[in-house]
């Protein structure tokens, strides 16, 4: 379980980017930490690797105190998928690149190069393993850099912005693989502004702004409620807008995706003769 | 690891009367203490006294020019180079047969003087915008193509000191350990950072050289500016004041007027 305690967080320059941030995070949870820039999303999870050591309050990792750890020990449980996967390359080739973490972490040359398979197998970048990561496209630099990560599977999966920058196949790809981790039985935490990709996975969304939790509960209700959105500066996803709308006409305002509202409308409405 | 010896090259944007002297009057001084510092390096013959005199305007100066803190920041990055310049003074102690008194002496002045030839160039750099740096240059009639190569060395050393705490904390979430274990392996774990260090940089390189030219840089010879150097009354009063007392302190070197002093 991931404990963050009342957590206030103030950089060198003076700006207070945390002001008393509590949460909780159980194993096996899909949360996505959402807000406007600024809000403090990235700030909190550079928290959960001990990146960043709260002023004020406290970080346990499986009871685990941040501040007792390196970054390096708590990495292994905690892996963080970074916004621009460039800082992290080094490497001649995408299959160095991911066995060079493995070999950090300890494993041997056998279950290295068995895992290094087995995610850029996952990632659909095996294709590549023998290219340079910095000649890759910026969708595959976002699926190599989340492919070093899960390599050591850690057991709390963290990405920060994944959707930035990335085109819908590549979404919907990145939308596939965070179910499949949730199906599995991964803790994955998310930060995002992105309502429209957040909401087809359904996870417990917690809202931030300027600092603070300003909202915290499962999608159906937050990603629904324009007063809570607006809290932290997002917009109400499509969805709910215009089942809100309709809601005027009868309709359970409450659906999330396409496929639910559909069923709720068409519910309601009379086929046309001839059809 | 801080990268926070370089706070003294961080410009903050602030309106204090530092901030609004004329950047030429500015230099001017900062190249007063550094020569007068400079000359002033023989033991007994008031190095010490000068050091500290410098020094302590040099405080004033950057006290009312609000940057006394990132100043302070500077010199916890530079400690170990302060460190080790007064312990090489103290070493003598084991080498030369000299009096302990004379070691002491020598370990404190050159350590002051280090300090007030850090700050003299401090002084200037924090309190100046780059761009007025470079409107200084190019008042030196330095090629504008140069200064601006000044300019921007300036303004991204900042930039890329954060790019290199970015990358140290990408590699740290990866397993790579900065913080504990002996020095050796510590060290050769720096060089998982200088590759993507220098990748980045060349990379931004091109992309400023692309917005440069998207820009038109160097479409015209003669370059006007938005901001304009204008010369006040107060900053020839200051101009004078320093210059006065820097032909002073000149004037008191060759006629030998500190000797014996510390």
């Amino acid at each position: 379980m991931i404990e963050v305690g009342n957590v206030r967080y103030v950089y060198p320059s003076g700006v207070e980017a945390l002001r008393g941030v509590s949460l909780e995070v159980r194993e096996g949870e899909l949360v996505a930490i959402m807000g406007e820039n600024g809000s403090g999303k990235t700030t909190l999870l550079r928290h959960l690797n001990g990146l960043l050591k709260p002023t004020e309050g406290r970080v346990l990792i499986d009871g685990q105190d941040t501040r007792e750890s390196t970054v390096a020990e708590l990495s292994r449980k905690v892996g963080i998928v970074f916004q621009s996967p460039d800082a992290m390359f080094f490497s001649e080739t995408v299959y160095s690149e991911v066995y060079f973490s493995l070999k950090m972490f300890g494993y041997t040359d056998a279950e290295a190069s068995r895992r290094v398979e087995w995610v850029l197998r996952l990632m659909d970048l095996w294709k590549y393993r023998d290219r340079s990561p910095f000649t890759l496209s910026g969708g595959e630099k976002k699926r190599l850099s989340i492919a070093i990560v899960l390599a050591w599977q850690p057991k709390y999966v963290v990405i920060d912005e994944p959707t930035a920058g990335q085109d819908a196949p590549n979404r919907k790809r990145l939308e596939q693989l965070i179910s499949k981790l949730r199906n599995e039985g991964a803790t994955v935490i998310l930060s995002s502004h992105d309502v429209e990709f957040i909401i087809d996975l359904r996870p417990r969304v917690i809202l931030l702004s300027r600092g603070r939790i300003v909202a915290d509960g499962p999608a159906e209700s937050i990603l629904t409620d324009e007063d809570k959105l607006e809290r932290a500066s997002l917009l109400l996803p499509q969805i709910p807008l215009i089942m809100k709308k309709l809601a005027v006409y009868g309709v359970n305002p409450g659906c999330l995706t396409v496929d639910e509202a559909l069923r709720e409308i068409t519910s309601r409405l009379k086929p046309v003769r001839g059809w | 690891m801080s990268l926070k010896i370089l706070d003294g090259l961080k410009f903050k944007n602030i309106d204090t009367p530092v901030h609004r002297l004329d950047p030429r009057v500015k230099l001017l001084i900062s190249i007063y203490f550094f020569v007068v510092v400079i000359l002033y390096g023989s033991e007994w013959r008031g190095m010490l006294t000068i050091s500290l005199i410098v020094i302590l305007v040099e405080v004033l100066v950057l006290a009312v020019g609000r940057v006394a803190r990132s100043m302070l920041n500077t010199l916890r990055g530079a400690a170990p180079i302060i460190l080790f310049i007064a312990l090489l003074q103290v070493l003598g102690l084991f080498t030369y047969s000299q009096p302990g008194e004379l070691i002491l002496y020598r370990a404190v002045a050159y350590t002051i003087r280090f300090l007030a030839f850090l700050a003299s160039f401090s002084l200037f750099f924090l309190t100046t915008m780059p761009d007025e740096v470079g409107n200084v240059l190019t008042f030196l009639k330095v090629p504008y193509s140069y200064a601006f190569a000044m300019v921007a060395a300036i303004r991204f050393t900042p930039v890329i000191a954060d790019e290199i705490q970015q990358i140290m904390d990408a590699q740290r979430s990866r397993g790579l350990e900065f913080e504990r274990g002996d020095l050796t392996k510590r060290l050769r774990n720096l060089t998982y950072v200088f590759v993507p260090l220098i990748i980045s940089i060349i990379r931004r390189s091109y992309e400023m050289a692309e917005a440069l030219e998207i820009k038109c840089f160097g479409a015209s010879k003669k370059r006007t500016s938005y901001r304009v150097l204008r010369f006040t009354a107060t900053d020839a009063s200051i101009a004078i004041i320093a210059s006065i007392l820097f032909v002073l302190a000149i004037l008191a070197y060759h006629l030998q007027t500190l000797q014996g002093l510390p």
